[in-house]
């Protein structure tokens, strides 16, 4: 009678084997993979923002500092004020 | 109120189940109240209530003529109805008595079928100015969303519309430009003396008074073509549809002839879906959740939770002066009698306010328009000149750094106050309203901070509940990261009900 030692096995166990393995696996894999695609989502918001903020940073650089002569205070802050009035 | 079946009372509707399970519309004497969508809006505690909406609660007195129809017109409910002892009949009506309707963000409008035709011809005046603006400023200007809806149906505004909304094609092939071209265009407008608010980095609304007084709006939306996506604010994105709408045809609106898009029902039904063609008070798009993503991220965050604040302010107008807080007067004991004051989150201005009955010089910045409106209201009530009011978005850098730049070179340095304001701020708005302060207070003063817990009655609903605990040790990091330098820090419990623990921290920015 043919016997069974440890480093033998069935066909069937080795499918036994390789879906336990696979369940555990994905056990393992998913929560990571969530945890993943969360500060994937996370990094991917935080440069769409990154759009408006340079949007909102061009516009006083372009409305106010860069026409403005900073040697003239009064000229600075004519054009702070007037930028304030358009907000 | 009946005793059996569909029934009207204080409380709101009492209808069949069945029933709420279609769309209804809430007429009270003929007029259209508001409408109901199935799955929002019923009583918790007793799914045949329907409710009346909270903005109409306050004119639920007297007696009514209550009709309830499905969108096939069948009556679920059509009687007469004593609501209490009131001796008038129920009128949902503005202060000049024009007659109002809930719409489906649960606000009060006066919408097209209630304004008188002068209104209508004044506001159709304003829209064709607008549009001519636009182009002139160098952008293609066309009708979109309900004013195209009304405009192709039948030529006519949607009756239970209040506002109309024009788009025009941004040349910007960035996010970051479509803003850019979007804060330009406003500003032609404000040039011109004109009222605005703006909603996201890619929508602007003109706020219009009418001749008899009630205003109304005009939405100004970027439209973008990135690849071969098709975007609209505040919430289109649709592949496929760059074609519809250059170039620009024209459309009949109301008698008079405005441009539009190339295609404008298949843009329509790209943006609506194929039951554009009905009429729907109820209406909200519902677009997928990646499309939500792409845009928060672009064009969303500096106005987050305005407009429940908005709100907020509008059902507590308050006339008399408010004692001020005991933080106020901690402040008020440790700063000179001369130095000026920024209330930072001035809300009505309750604190700020008081600061001024000294004559001290204060100014109180806020985002919610309704709270400034009211603050420089009380205080011209209470004869305070040396204070005034401003709108501030601490989540727009252009307001951040042009309020910084500007208190940076005041003739005096000045304190900055903060009440209530940090807890309820997002990380990076924390971040700008922190730089605001370094800018203000290069020269000297100090920004003086309470933290706390934040709770109703003293904020909306939805921003207590959203409002996380802040803690002291952790806003001390940020602070400091910011180059500021915490100079004194104290905790403990306050006296309200309950007790909550507060913290106050005094900081310094060094040249």
């Amino acid at each position: 009678m043919a016997t069974m030692t440890d480093m033998e096995s069935s066909p069937s166990d080795d499918k036994a084997g390789g879906r336990a393995y696979g369940w555990a696996r994905a056990l393992w894999v998913l929560p990571r993979l969530e945890r993943r695609i969360e500060d994937l989502e996370t990094a991917i918001l935080e440069l769409r923002r990154l759009e408006r903020r340079m949007a909102e940073l061009t516009d006083v650089m372009a409305e106010v500092l860069l026409p403005a002569d900073t040697r003239d205070e009064r000229e600075v802050r004519r054009l702070l004020e007037a930028y304030l009035e358009r907000l | 109120m009946r005793g059996r079946g569909p029934a009207v009372d204080t409380a709101g509707l009492h209808l069949p189940r069945r029933a709420l399970k279609s769309p209804l519309d809430v007429f009270v004497d003929g007029r259209r109240v508001f409408s109901y969508v199935p799955g929002t809006a019923v009583a918790k505690d007793n799914p045949r209530l329907l409710p009346w909406p909270e903005a109409i609660r306050k004119f639920v007195h007297g007696t009514a003529r209550v009709t309830v129809r499905t969108r096939a017109g069948r009556a679920v409910i059509d009687d007469e109805f004593v609501l209490d002892k009131a001796p008038t009949r129920m009128r949902v009506e503005d202060r000049l008595g024009h007659l109002q309707v809930v719409d489906k963000h649960g606000r009060l409008q006066r919408t097209f079928e209630e304004s008188g035709s002068p209104d209508t011809t004044a506001f159709l005046d304003q829209v064709e100015a607008t549009l001519a603006m636009l182009e002139g400023s160098g952008v293609h200007a066309f009708l979109t969303a309900g004013a195209l809806l009304g405009a192709v149906r039948d030529g006519h505004l949607i009756g239970h519309d209040s506002d109309v909304d024009v788009a025009y094609l941004s040349r910007a092939r960035t996010p970051a430009g479509v803003a850019l071209e979007s804060y330009r265009l406003e500003r032609r407008f404000r040039q011109e003396r004109q009222s605005t608010r703006r909603f996201s980095a890619a929508e602007f609304k003109l706020l219009l008074p009418g001749p008899s007084g009630a205003t109304t709006g005009i939405d100004v939306r970027a439209a973008w073509i990135f690849g071969d996506m098709l975007y609209v604010a505040p919430n289109v994105g649709v592949a496929g549809a760059a074609h519809t709408v250059l170039p620009l045809g024209e459309i009949s609106l109301e008698g008079r002839v405005l441009p539009a898009p190339a295609d404008a029902e298949a843009l329509l039904t790209a943006m609506y879906g194929p039951r554009w063609r009905i009429p729907d008070p109820s209406f909200t798009l519902d677009p997928p959740a990646a499309l939500t993503r792409r845009l928060d991220g672009w064009i969303r965050g500096s106005t987050s939770g305005r407009s429940g604040w908005q709100r907020w302010h509008l059902a507590r107008r308050r006339r008399r002066v408010a004692t001020a807080s005991s933080f106020a007067q901690w402040v008020a004991a440790r700063v000179d009698d001369n130095m000026p004051i920024v209330d930072v989150g001035c809300g009505a201005g309750d604190d700020a306010l008081w600061f001024a009955e000294t004559a001290r010089p204060v100014l109180g910045l806020d985002y919610a328009s309704h709270a400034v409106t009211q603050a420089r209201g009380r205080a011209a009530t209470a004869g305070l000149s040396t204070v005034s009011f401003e709108e501030c978005s601490f989540g727009d850098l252009r307001h951040v750094l042009a309020w910084g730049g500007h208190l940076a070179r005041a003739d005096t340095g000045c304190a900055l106050y903060a009440r209530q304001l940090f807890e309820l701020l997002d990380h990076e708005t924390r971040d700008n309203v922190l730089l605001l302060a370094s800018m203000a207070l290069r020269r000297g003063g100090r920004l003086y901070v309470e933290l706390g817990e934040v709770s109703e009655p003293n904020a909306p609903p939805v921003v207590a509940k959203n409002a996380r605990r802040l803690a002291p040790d952790a806003f001390a990091e940020h602070v400091t990261r910011r180059g500021g330098l915490v100079e004194h820090r104290d905790s403990a419990t306050d006296d309200s009900p309950g007790g909550t623990q507060r913290t106050r921290m005094v900081v310094r920015w060094q040249r």
